[in-house]
């Protein structure tokens, strides 16, 4: 059975790594990209390169109807999916509550998490054998800030990747009996375009690492193996898990 | 580098599946029992009729002495451990609290909290870069039970797995600078030598897997599966984790 796998947030860090990978596996690959054009291009073009087969899908999953076409064009190029990995998210300006601009945290929620969710009702509507589907796998991306609320100046992004992790659990739930299995990965620090700025402020890196039981950060490369292997059929009794990649969490 | 790995409780039911999956990914296997001497020496001949290596060596995970004895024996013959999994345990008698008889749960603690605890403080004295060891990854088989605290006349089983849960968690950074990766996999419902008696029952089996949202329960290769690709190298950012693999968990 051929296997289609379509990647939000799929031009750059954790989402380009799983396509390049997941391309090498033998799925045809739709990367989805809201901004980054020339990367996505470049993703297409590693894979391609390598044998592979993959396109490249504009649109922002913070709007409804650039979701609704994604899945339509994904479809249309590749054929039915099998696979999904929502890993498009945001992390933008951090600051304490006291803060808080409303339109930050309801762009911050309409990307990390409504549009999420509304990528897997998507999903749902052609993998559940509910609606004439053969099943799939779906793979969120949360964060290990849902578990401990995040370092400081984070509880907004945290609060995202909490309502992550528990739709997570309920939509598994829901789907189980259908062929469907959905799992959370919680990536702790990895170097990407998301946490290249933060990261690269003097001192954070090494403050950062010093926090980790693992004295290091994550990779890109690391994160993306274990979202596949969660994707693959070896993961076939496993549903509705919150997986943590983190080198151990944190200091405490 | 050549992979050794001792499989405490690998004579059945998970240990005995790990052990033969690990053997086609080219690990030296050492095989603990305590009782099943028959069924341990039958492991090992399969996985030596396929060309794998492989001992079976007595011991009582209950017991400081021979857990001891277990690792200089397995060292002796196959070389520096590098891999652990902790499946040995034991269930002990179900039944309310105040049914509840101390010499069984001293019994059930010994073996699954205390005896498991010794086996990574062996593991921990000779993989860590501390003790001058190379690394290494342990698994260690906790249940789903650690979670919800089990099902009716399980507490003292799901608490003897929730120590096991908290205990990796600690253990696990403790020993991340050190080389070695420490997680927990938590399996739901799966048909063992532990559970097979029990799922006999028609009427029960039917009850249990309505309670789990995939509606069935799970099989000893789907949970081998997933030890085996947390003592892997693609897990190299996982440590601490705990793993569910447990067909969605439980229907609420």
């Amino acid at each position: 059975m051929s296997k289609t796998l379509l990647i939000t947030g799929g031009a750059s860090g954790i989402g380009a790594e799983t396509a390049r990978r997941a391309g090498a596996r033998g799925y045809h690959v739709a990367i989805n990209y809201r901004s980054r054009d020339a990367q996505a291009k470049a993703v297409v073009a590693d894979i391609e390169a390598a044998g592979g087969r993959a396109i490249a899908l504009p649109g922002d999953m913070a709007q409804e109807a650039d979701i609704v076409r994604l899945f339509e064009e994904a479809e249309r190029a590749l054929g039915p999916l099998t696979h999904l990995v929502n890993s498009a998210g945001i992390d933008p300006s951090r600051g304490r509550i006291d803060e808080y601009e409303r339109e930050v945290i309801a762009n911050l929620f309409a990307v990390n998490v409504i549009g999420l969710m509304l990528c897997c009702r998507e999903a749902t509507r052609r993998m559940s054998s509910r609606h004439g589907g053969k099943g799939g796998a779906i793979v969120n991306v949360s964060s290990m800030a849902a578990t401990l609320g995040g370092r400081r100046g984070a509880s907004a992004y945290a609060a995202t990747k909490g309502a992550v992790d528990a739709f997570t659990k309920g939509f598994a739930r829901e789907v189980a009996a259908e062929g469907i299995r959905v799992n959370a990965i919680r990536p702790g620090p990895v170097m990407t375009e998301m946490t290249e700025e933060r990261l690269s402020e003097p001192g954070v890196l090494a403050a950062v690492a010093a926090s980790l039981p693992i004295k290091r950060i994550g990779e890109a490369h690391e994160i993306a193996d274990a979202i596949l292997w969660l994707l693959s059929d070896e993961a076939s009794f496993i549903t509705g898990a919150m997986l943590d990649a983190s080198g151990g969490g944190y200091i405490i | 580098m050549s992979k050794t790995l001792l499989i405490t409780g690998g004579a059945s039911g998970i240990g005995a599946e790990t052990a033969r999956q690990a053997a086609t990914r080219g690990y030296a296997i050492a095989l603990n029992y305590r009782t099943r001497d028959t069924q341990a020496k039958k492991v090992v001949a399969d996985i030596e009729a396929k060309g794998g290596k492989a001992i079976a060596l007595p011991g009582d995970m209950a017991r400081e002495a021979d857990i001891v004895r277990l690792f200089e024996e397995t060292e002796k013959a196959l070389g520096p451990i590098t891999h652990l999994v902790n499946s040995a345990g034991t269930n002990g008698r179900r039944g309310r609290v105040d049914e509840y008889d101390a010499e069984v749960l001293a019994n059930l603690f010994a073996t699954n909290v205390t005896g498991l605890m010794l086996c990574c403080r062996e593991a921990a004295k000779r993989m860590s870069t501390k003790h001058g060891g190379k690394g290494g990854s342990i698994v260690n088989v906790s249940s789903m039970a650690a979670t919800l605290g089990g099902r009716l006349g399980s507490s003292a089983y799901a608490a003897s797995k929730g120590a096991v849960d908290a205990f990796t968690k600690g253990f696990a950074r403790e020993v991340a600078a050190e080389g070695i990766r420490v997680n927990s996999l938590r399996p739901g419902m799966v048909l063992t030598e532990m559970t097979e008696g029990r799922l006999r029952d028609q009427a029960f089996r039917a009850g249990i897997e309505a309670s789990i949202p995939m509606h069935r329960v799970g099989t000893s290769a789907e949970i081998a599966q997933a030890v085996l690709w947390l003592l892997s190298g693609e897990s190299s950012f996982i440590t601490g984790a705990m793993l569910d693999a447990s067909g969605g968990g439980y229907m609420i």
